[in-house]
Parts: structure tokens; C-alpha cells; sequence
């Protein structure tokens, strides 16, 4: 990794080069992206109720409806039916429409004094007679199917009710189509036709049209402005301009690649997989203002520009490949789940990370080294330490609060945590697709008007199966389905249900010539067949199937939240339990039911996925950190603005949905990162400091700026978001504005206490360890140890490096630890007056300071020196300890191995002075 | 004026009808003759009816059709339902009339022992969820409309007329559920093998196609199976005829008569 970071250094054309290749490459991959927005997404993959809805549709026809309403002063006059005639007209030759019911296609069953009529409702040419009209009105009224489903009770509203049916893989249909329906809308109301006062079209076609214009305006408005929020907060942050030039170019070239990756992997932009550029920008830019704070640090310490870029690049390699992949590995662990968009968005997010990776870190040493050291730098770097800028201030006093109200903070933040569970448990979830239109979009009006003047846009099929042929003409059959719509109806929720009962009953009243005592489902089941055969079985279709075994009921409703839905299938389930017989089966279906069962899964994902990601993730810095403590310890910080922020939803009613859903993931990934680079630093920290509380300061200096530049910038970026035109979007934006600042305190207040209860040492602090265990195997101190052993020790203790001349230990000194030489030579001396006398020379493998951890308060007795650049590894008692109580076995060894050094030692001083001459 | 040209004159106008004899049908003059060839008096058939729907599923009725000339010329129809079980006997009687409305009833055995009578104009509807609507079953009052006769066609090698049928006057077009009718009749017998159905947008709604041919009597000619094909609701009817009679004695005016169907006889 550093060898990589070296050569792209070593090689900025070339790189330069290459990145603006792929670029280029990615690019013209871009043209080839679709926007996806069929509800097909929002499902479930492998959903069996996915397979029944195509049943279903086989059977009873395609559930997609448009419904175009006509509003009037009065439905019934010559010019307005004949504008809801020619509209159906037109309809019926308009590709992709199967079925088309207006007051102009439906026959009109009633009984003609004494006879019975089944003619249409009204002929082929709208009468001008007055009479006919009052007769059409009439007739229309006495009729229940056709209230509230192609004409208003009050006479003021007629629908046009069209299913369509979408060829596979038409994904321009819903556009097509009701553009054409918006064409033919605007040519009728061009016409001004005395009484209309408003012709519109709602349905599945004109929303998911609607849906895609919403999700271009938020990229093509939203995005910049919170891009240019987030660099502004940025440039007023770092004041410079490379600290804002630089996170634009590497974010847009992130955007461009993931998107060309997107295109090129056939991934579609939808509702989910629309975050991406803000989620790419976010990380992207962390990274990078992470890298440039280093940068303009060493450049203070006064580095060279090539030395601080090199420091920069070294120290930022393994916390960026970490927090990166990790977080990719996060976002793809959404893979697994079973929710099409949700699958794409892991695809496509881990995919893009990686790129925005392999953008970051070849762009940014290279563009940094194009650039020239920025002059505020140059200044300061002359300046003195102490008159460092109000963030580092203010991050030391953060850093005393710490100290001083550990057990408080802990306290706070449990009781955070606490709200936040209590709240979690009232979460709901939402997958409903309405909803994401905000209340006064025009979506979300027309489906309220419709509902107020007929029925709901939305609507389902219940489907009673009776598992055999005829069984749904059956009079009992037909009974039960009349009680199931007269219960749907009183649970208020459902505006109007339509079955073949429906059109029976009327038949059988009309037959008995319009007696109201015969508005009843027929009483056999050859009468049954005999009135099926009389409407005609192909006008029935969606009531009822081919060989007659099963009945469709089509409820119309206007919920619009899953858990209302959910609710209301609930008490019908409860309905039919009680009163259906066992051998009818009584099952929903329909696109909303299928993006309904959803919300049920994205409530599991969404658990189950963030918890695997999350185990994933502190197993990974268990491993870094080599300590399953110290791993998930790692995982605190990302943790309490999560739940808090899932907490808040649920105490707000805010609802879980495919934008919310997103908050955990993209804090998360946030968080991780600058959680990594803090304990990295704070690692680095120690080693210098040898106090865990110097260290402490020493980081939230140094990492507190960069952490706190992030957060406040993408909480005002993410805050954009608030003005889109999707409800889950805004609440995404708000919520996750809001999370960062949560997850700002968190990571400047719990995170450095957490540090402080865990060692930190990462793995490749061992693996770069420049010892040689064969050697050290040798040394005393490790007799009859294992490899891995040894290697356990070396994790208790400090690493260490001394330059030229550099005093370890100084005489008279008190503390407690023991050091064992890794690298170079040391020599122990004492100082006599003035002079310095040699008493040993220390090589790799030996051990000084061993009194110190044996006894306390002993004061040091010589200075310990190095020679030349060495390493030293140092042990103190408490580690000791720690060792003691984790590996007795180990322990024990060591502290024989030290025993027997003692004793070396006391050998060797009974010699000395036994030899000495009296 | 000279006694010759008069003579020359009135030849000429004499030689007008003598060509007339030779020159080319005109569209009613086709139908005249299609009918003066095929229509019988009375006539009774066994059918075999199959539904067939979008999906290809298929439901089978056995119907018996009796068709018979009154003296004025109009015809009486019984078409009675043998199967499937549930809906054996259901029948629909019409009389036809000359300058009154057609007179129509309905037979549901389940409903109860009456004739329910169906309302005027009831033509346009399909007939018992079949892709035929009553109009399709008659035979029209020629008079009611214009018979325009187009380019002759050659199908499968043999000679068609083309003729356009379209009401004549705004009542017929009410009445009729169709803008215009394509026929396909085959010259050399003059029977029609071809019917499109064009519905008010003038599109074409459905086509009835008939086939297995058969000569039944000196000119007559009778299709063994016909198919109605109906477009616009991917739907269709076949129908094969089983049994046929031209015999009088087979189609007794008392078969068109209430009791014949409410004491249950039309369905034994």
C-alpha cells in the first residue's frame, strides 16, 4: 500500500494519465444509463407473491389504472358526455390499454317496465333530448357499481377508469402513455366546454412519470446547491482554496466513474441508487479533507511540500483503504438482501467506493504536489504553535471536559442510547409509493381529490379461491364475498369494492323487475351460471376466471402508508378467519400489495443487514486493532448517532423507507472513517506521547479539526436535501444533517474516552515490526516461548523509536515499565561528575528497566541511551498485569524468564563484586 | 322528326337493357342473388359452440338453432342451450317484424317458468357471452342498407365479390352496431365465406369466417363450421354444426311458441 502511495508520488503525469483514461472511459458509459422508475424495484426479489401476482394478472387482468376525471357543474349534459365519450374513445385505440370503463363503455342492466334491458348506458350519439339525459342520469344513479367508479353520487365528477398492461421491458411506456393521456387533456381543455372546470389523470402511470421528472429536478438542482453548501462551509472552515478545489475534483470524478460504472454494469438510477453521488461525494470528501489537514500539519511542522505529501500519503494510506472498504464491504452487504433496488444500490455503492478509493488516493498527492503550498500555510508554519486557530482551542477544552466528566458523558450518552431503544421500538416502516410525494404535490392532491369525489387512485384484488372448478358461482361462495365488501366498507378505509356478487345482485333485481327485496347474490347455482351467461363471461373477467374456481373482489382505497395497509389486511384476515369456511382461501394481490410486503422486508433488511454489516465491520477492526474490545469499541461511535437517529424517527413517526433506511449506511460510512483515522492518529499519538492523555489531546487537536470541518459541512450539505421534491428524501436530508452533528459529538466526546479504556495497537504496527523472531526466541526474556507468544507480549507494550542520542531513560527517574531492544544499539551509563561511564551496551533482544516492574517506586538508576536509531518495545506494569490475567500461562513464563534475568543479574553483580579487590 | 332516327333512337335505348343483362352486379343485385340462393324457409341445426378466451381456455355449449319463415315473410328464431348442465334449456325466442320492433325473449329454467322479455334494441349486444351480437345471427332487411360493391378478390383461388354493407339512413345506423360490414361472397355459388365487422371508429372489430362448405340443396350452399373472431376483446366463438334439417316437419311453427319452451319441451 505505501509502495503504491510512493509510486503514484513518484509518478503524478502518468497517474494523471491514467485517472483521466478511466475517466474518459466511464464517461462515455454515462449516455447508456436508465432511469428506472416501475414500482418493480421497491419489490421483493423471489417474492412468491411476486409469481401469484402474475397469476393473478393472467387471470383477472392487469391492475395498473389511470384514472382520467372529468369535473363538471353536471356530468349530464350533451357536451360533457361527449367529451368523457370521445376520450374513451380515443383510449381504446391507445396502445398498451386493455380495458377502458366510463359511462360511455358500461351496459347499462334495468328493468323496462317489466322487461329487461341490457343496452349501454348511453347509445353510440350523446342525446341532445333533455329526456334522454334525465334518464341517463337516472339510470346512472340507480346503478351502485357505477357510483363512486365512472361517475360521482353528486353528478359533478365522471372517471375514465384505464388498466393497462406494459409490454416486458418497455420502460418508456408510463411515459408514453400518459403523455398521451396529457395530450388528449390539454386538446379538451383547449376546447373550453361549457360546464368542465377540470379534466386530470392520476394512476400508476402519471406517478411513476412524475417519480422520474422528481428524482432528475433533485439531481439537477439539489445536488449542486448541496454541493456548493458543503464547499462554502468548507472554504469558510480551512479558508483556503485547495482545501475546497480539491474534494470538488476528486468528488466529481468519483460521481463520473460511479455513474459510468453504474451504466456499464447496467444498473439503473432509482430512487435508492439516486443517492449515490451524495453518498460518494460525502465519503469522498471526508477522505480527502482528512488527507489535506495532514498535509497542511506537516507543512506547519515544517516539512517539505514533497515530504509533507509523502508523510500525508504514508499516514493516510491504511486508515483510507480501511475506512473504505469497510464501508464498501457495508453497502454491499445489502446484496444479500431480498429488495431489487436495495440489491442494486449495494452493487452499485461498494462498486463506486472502490473507485472513489483509487480516485482519492492518486488524485490527491498528485494534484496537491500540481498545486502550490497555499500561502496561509507558509505564514503559519512561521507563526508560533500556541497561536493555532480556534478549532484546535477549542478541541483542547473539549478535551479537558472529557477528562474531567468521563463517568457523566458515559451516563449521557447511555441514556441516549436508552431514549433511543425506547423509540426504536415504535418505528414504523414505509414502502408505500404515494408517499413519497409530499402533501402538496400534485400527485398527492389529485389522489385526495379522487378519493373525496369517487375512489381511491390506489387499489388491489382480494382473490377467493375455492379450488374447484364452479366453486365461485356457488351461492354460499357468492355470500361470503358480499360479506367480505360489506365488512371492507365498514372499516371505513376502502372507498369501493366491485365483485361479480355486485353485478349478480343487480341483475337479479332488474330480472324481478326492479324489486329492491331481490338485491341479493341468486339463490342457486345453475341461476348463477344461467345470469353469468346472460352478462356474458368475457365482460366478467375480472370478477371472475375461466373455469369459474375463483373470485376477484377490486377494492379501491386511499391508504397510503404501509402499516395502515398492513393493519387493514390484518383485520380482514381476522374477518376471514372467523367467518369464511376453511376450503375458501382468501389471499391479496396486486402492485401495491407486492410493494406493501416490502416494508416488511425492509424492515428485516434493514436490521438484519446493519447488523451483519455492523459485526463485519468491528471484526475487521477487531482484526486491525487486534482486540475484540478495541474492535467494537471502534464501532460506538457509529453506533450512538445511528440508533439515536432511528430513536428520533420513532418517537416522531417518522417512518423507515428506502431514504431513511439509507441514514444508517452513509453514517456509517462517515463515522467509520473518521473513527479509524482518530484511533489511528490517536495510536500514533501514543507512541510519540507515552501518555494515553497527552495522546488524547494531542488527537482531537490534530483530528478534531478535519472531523469537525466534515461534520458541519455534510450536515449542511445533506441538510439541502430538505427542499427535494420527495418526502423520504427530505427526511433523509433532515435526519442526516442532523445525525452528523450527533455523530460530530460523539466522536469528540465518547470516542477519546473510549480509547483511553482500550490498548491500541493496530497489526500493521506488528507486521512492520522490525524484529526478528528468530532472534528474539533467543533472547532470555522469551526462553521456551512460541512464536505467537512472543508476539502477544510485543502487542502489550509500546512501540517505541529513539534517534541518535536519544535518552529512554533518565536516572533518578520514577516509573514503572520494562523495555526490550527491537532495533539498534543502546548503552547503559550513570553519570559521575559530569562524566558518563559506560556500564553495558544493549543489543536487539536484550532487556533494561526489568527492576522497575518487579518493584515500585524504585527510581531509575542509570540513563539508558541509544547508540543510533533504534526501536525499542516498552512494557509497563499494568500490561504485565493485563498479560497475567489474560494468558496465566504466558505470564507465568514471562515472569520465570524475568526471574531468571534477575537472577543472571545478581549472579553476574555477586561476581563483580566478589572479584573486586578489597 | 325522321321516322329513322326515331327508330335509331328507340333502338338505342333498348339496347341499353340488353347490356344491362351482361354487365357488371351491382353490390345489392350480389346480395339479392346470395340470398335468393341460400335462404331456406326453415331450417334447424345441432351446434357445438366453443368460447375460446385470450388466455386459450375453452368452454363448450351444445345449442339447437330453429329458424322459420312466417307468411309475411319474417323469420322466427329459437336458439336453445343443451349444455353444459347448468345452463340447459335457457333459450331466447325472437320475432321478427316487418315494420314494428322485434319482439324478443329470454328462457332462464333457474329464474322460474316465464319468458323474460327483453327490452327493444337489444341487437347490439353480445349474445350470451359469445362473440356474436343478435344482429350477427339475422338476416337484415335489405332495404335498411347500401350495398357497395368493390374490387373482386381472388382467395385461395377462387373468385370473390367484395361487397360493402352500410345502413342506409341515420335509424338503421342507430340501430346497427357497426359502421360498415366487408362480405367476401364466392362467385361461383354465391355464398359468403368472409364477414369484417367494422365497429363506429370504423375500426375492424371483428371477422367471421366460414368454412367446410357443403351443397345442400340445388343451389344451396351451408358452412359447416364458422368462426367469429372479435378483435377488439381477443375473444372468439366457433361453431360446428353437428345436425342439419331443411325439412319443414323439423321446425313445427309450435316450436316457437312460449308454452313449447316453459313446459320444457324445447330442451328434451
Amino acid at each position: 500500500m505505501k509502495r503504491l502511495n510512493l509510486w503514484i508520488i513518484s509518478h503524478p503525469v502518468l497517474v494523471m494519465a491514467g485517472i483521466l483514461g478511466i475517466t474518459v472511459i466511464l464517461i462515455s458509459q454515462i449516455p447508456k444509463l436508465v432511469i428506472d422508475t416501475s414500482a418493480e424495484g421497491l419489490m421483493v426479489e423471489k417474492d412468491p407473491s411476486k409469481v401469484y401476482y402474475e397469476e393473478v394478472k393472467r387471470k383477472f387482468g392487469s391492475d395498473n389504472l389511470t384514472i382520467l376525471l372529468v369535473k363538471a357543474d353536471d356530468v349530464f349534459t350533451t357536451p360533457v358526455l361527449g367529451l368523457v365519450q370521445w376520450m374513451t374513445a380515443e383510449l381504446l385505440n391507445t396502445p398498451g390499454v386493455s380495458r377502458v370503463e366510463s359511462l360511455t363503455t358500461v351496459n347499462n342492466i334495468k328493468d323496462d317496465e317489466g322487461m329487461l334491458n341490457t343496452e349501454p348506458l348511453i347509445g353510440d350519439e350523446i342525446p341532445s333530448d333533455p329526456a334522454e339525459i334525465e334518464r341517463i342520469r337516472k339510470d346512472a344513479h340507480a346503478n351502485l357499481i357505477f357510483l363512486g367508479n365512472v361517475v360521482s353520487k353528486d353528478g359533478r365528477a365522471a372517471a375514465i377508469n384505464i388498466y393497462t398492461e406494459t409490454g416486458p421491458g418497455d420502460k418508456e411506456f408510463n411515459a408514453r402513455f400518459s403523455g398521451r393521456v396529457e395530450e388528449m387533456i390539454r386538446q379538451e381543455a383547449a376546447r373550453n366546454i361549457p360546464g368542465v372546470t377540470d379534466i386530470y389523470q392520476i394512476g400508476g402511470p402519471i406517478t411513476k412519470v412524475t417519480f422520474s421528472q422528481f428524482i432528475q429536478a433533485d439531481q439537477i438542482n439539489l445536488v449542486p446547491i448541496s454541493l456548493v453548501v458543503l464547499f462554502v462551509i468548507l472554504y469558510l472552515s480551512f479558508r483556503m482554496l485547495q482545501g475546497v478545489l480539491l474534494p470538488i475534483v476528486t468528488g466529481l470524478l468519483s460521481v463520473a466513474w460511479g455513474l459510468g460504472m453504474m451504466a456499464w454494469a447496467n444498473i439503473p438510477v432509482n430512487v435508492v441508487t439516486a443517492i449515490i453521488p451524495s453518498i460518494l461525494i460525502s465519503i469522498g470528501f471526508t477522505e480527502d479533507t482528512h488527507m489535506i489537514s495532514k498535509y497542511h500539519q506537516n507543512l506547519q511542522k515544517g516539512l517539505s511540500k514533497l515530504d509533507a505529501i509523502r508523510d500525508m500519503a504514508f499516514h493516510s494510506a491504511i486508515p483510507i483503504l480501511v475506512a473504505t472498504s469497510t464501508t464498501a464491504l457495508g453497502f454491499a452487504s445489502l446484496i444479500t438482501c431480498d429488495i431489487t433496488m436495495l440489491i442494486q444500490f449495494g452493487y452499485a455503492s461498494s462498486m463506486a467506493l472502490l473507485g472513489s478509493f483509487l480516485v482519492t488516493i492518486c488524485v490527491v498527492p498528485t494534484f496537491l504536489q500540481l498545486m502550490p503550498v497555499p500561502k496561509r500555510i507558509r505564514k503559519l508554519s512561521l507563526e508560533d504553535e500556541s497561536s493555532e486557530g480556534f478549532v484546535p482551542r477549542l478541541m483542547t477544552g473539549i478535551g479537558t471536559f472529557v477528562c474531567g466528566h468521563k463517568r457523566g458523558i458515559v451516563i449521557a450518552a447511555l441514556i441516549l442510547v436508552g431514549v433511543s431503544l425506547a423509540g426504536l421500538s415504535r418505528l414504523k416502516v414505509n414502502s408505500d409509493f404515494i408517499s413519497y410525494f409530499p402533501e402538496n404535490s400534485f400527485i398527492r392532491q389529485r389522489t385526495k381529490d379522487l378519493h373525496h369525489q369517487m375512489s381511491g387512485a390506489l387499489n388491489f384484488y382480494i382473490v377467493v379461491e375455492t379450488g374447484k372448478a364452479g366453486g365461485a358461482r356457488e351461492p354460499a361462495a357468492l355470500g361470503h364475498v358480499e360479506g367480505l365488501q360489506k365488512f371492507l366498507d365498514g372499516t371505513g378505509k376502502i372507498d369501493k369494492t366491485v365483485s361479480l356478487a355486485d353485478y349478480l345482485k343487480k341483475l337479479n333485481r332488474e330480472m324481478n323487475n326492479g324489486d329492491p327485496n331481490f338485491d341479493h347474490v341468486p339463490p342457486t347455482a345453475d341461476l348463477v351460471e344461467q345470469y353469468i351467461m346472460l352478462l356474458g363471461h368475457k365482460d366478467l373477467t375480472k370478477y371472475i376466471d375461466a373455469d369459474y374456481s375463483t373470485a376477484n373482489i377490486i377494492v379501491r382505497h386511499n391508504v397510503t402508508s404501509s402499516w395502515e395497509l398492513s393493519a387493514l389486511l390484518k383485520q380482514v384476515d381476522g374477518y376471514v378467519a372467523e367467518h369464511f369456511p376453511k376450503d375458501l382461501q382468501v389471499r391479496y394481490s396486486g402492485e401495491g400489495i407486492l410493494i406493501n410486503n416490502a416494508a416488511d422486508y425492509m424492515a428485516v433488511n434493514s436490521a438484519t443487514g446493519f447488523s451483519t454489516t455492523f459485526i463485519v465491520i468491528g471484526l475487521i477492526h477487531a482484526f486491525l486493532f487486534m482486540s475484540i474490545g478495541a474492535g467494537f469499541l471502534s464501532m460506538v461511535p457509529s453506533l450512538v448517532p445511528i440508533l439515536f437517529n432511528y430513536g428520533m424517527m420513532g418517537l416522531f413517526g417518522i417512518p423507515l423507507n428506502t431514504g431513511t433506511c439509507m441514514i444508517a449506511s452513509i453514517t456509517l460510512g462517515v463515522t467509520v472513517d473518521n473513527t479509524i483515522h482518530h484511533m489511528i492518529r490517536y495510536s500514533d499519538e501514543l507512541k510519540a506521547h507515552h501518555d494515553q492523555k497527552a495522546a488524547m489531546f494531542a488527537t482531537l487537536r490534530s483530528v478534531g479539526k478535519p472531523i469537525t470541518y466534515i461534520s458541519l459541512a455534510l450536515a449542511g450539505g445533506f441538510f439541502i436535501m430538505v427542499f427535494s421534491n420527495f418526502v423520504p428524501t427530505r427526511q433523509f436530508g433532515m435526519l442526516s444533517a442532523l445525525v452528523m452533528l450527533v455523530a460530530l459529538v460523539t466522536e469528540l466526546f465518547i470516542t477519546p474516552i473510549l480509547m483511553g479504556s482500550v490498548r491500541l495497537l493496530t497489526i500493521w504496527d506488528m507486521v512492520l515490526l522490525k524484529m526478528d523472531p528468530e532472534r528474539l526466541r533467543q533472547a532470555t526474556i522469551f526462553q521456551n516461548f512460541s512464536k505467537w507468544e512472543i508476539r502477544k507480549i510485543t502487542l502489550l507494550g509500546v512501540l517505541q523509536e529513539l534517534g541518535t542520542e536519544e535518552f529512554i531513560i533518565h536516572q533518578g527517574d520514577i516509573d514503572a515499565a520494562m523495555y526490550m531492544v527491537l532495533v539498534g544499539r543502546l548503552r547503559v551509563s550513570i553519570r559521575e561528575n559530569g562524566h558518563e561511564r559506560i556500564l553495558k551496551k544493549l543489543s536487539p533482544g536484550d532487556i533494561f528497566g526489568e527492576m522497575s516492574v518487579v518493584e515500585e517506586t524504585t527510581k531509575r538508576t542509570a540513563d539508558v541511551i541509544a547508540d543510533e536509531p533504534a526501536e525499542v518495545l516498552r512494557i509497563d506494569r499494568a500490561a504485565l498485569d493485563r498479560l497475567r490475567r489474560r494468558f496465566p500461562y504466558t505470564g507465568a513464563k514471562l515472569f520465570l524468564n524475568l526471574a531468571r534475568i534477575l537472577s543472571e543479574r545478581l549472579k553476574d553483580m555477586t561476581q563483580s563484586t566478589a572479584a573486586r579487590p578489597r | 322528326m325522321n321516322g329513322r332516327w326515331l327508330l335509331a333512337f328507340l333502338l338505342c335505348f333498348a339496347a341499353v337493357p340488353a347490356h344491362a343483362a351482361d354487365a357488371p352486379l351491382t353490390g345489392r343485385q350480389i346480395i339479392d342473388q346470395m340470398s335468393d340462393r341460400h335462404e331456406a324457409p326453415a331450417e334447424f341445426e345441432f351446434q357445438t359452440m366453443t368460447l375460446v378466451d385470450k388466455a386459450g381456455n375453452q368452454e363448450v355449449r351444445e345449442v339447437r338453432r330453429y329458424s322459420l319463415k312466417d307468411k309475411d315473410g319474417q323469420f322466427r328464431y329459437l336458439i336453445v342451450f343443451l349444455s353444459p348442465a347448468g345452463v340447459k334449456g335457457v333459450a331466447l325466442l325472437t320475432w321478427q317484424h316487418k315494420q314494428t320492433e322485434d319482439d324478443q325473449w329470454m328462457y332462464l329454467p333457474a329464474f322460474g317458468d316465464k319468458l323474460k322479455r327483453i327490452a327493444k334494441g337489444g341487437k347490439k349486444n353480445y349474445f350470451m357471452g359469445t362473440d356474436y351480437t343478435f344482429e350477427d345471427l339475422v338476416s337484415e332487411d335489405r332495404d335498411q342498407f347500401k350495398y357497395e360493391r368493390k374490387a373482386d378478390e381472388t382467395v385461395d383461388g377462387k373468385d370473390h365479390f367484395v361487397v360493402e354493407m352500410t345502413p342506409l339512413d341515420k335509424a338503421s345506423a342507430e340501430e346497427s352496431g357497426y359502421k360498415k360490414r366487408m362480405l367476401w361472397i364466392q362467385k361461383d355459388i354465391f355464398y359468403t365465406v368472409r364477414t369484417d365487422y367494422y365497429d363506429k371508429s370504423d375500426k375492424l372489430a371483428k371477422r367471421q369466417t366460414f368454412t367446410d362448405l357443403q351443397n345442400v340443396a340445388e343451389q344451396m350452399w351451408r358452412a359447416q363450421s364458422a368462426q367469429m373472431d372479435n378483435f377488439k376483446d381477443q375473444h372468439k366463438t366457433r361453431i360446428k354444426i353437428g345436425k342439419r334439417s331443411l325439412k319443414a316437419a323439423d321446425v313445427p311453427d309450435g316450436n316457437f311458441q312460449h308454452r313449447y319452451i316453459t313446459s320444457g319441451k324445447h330442451a328434451r
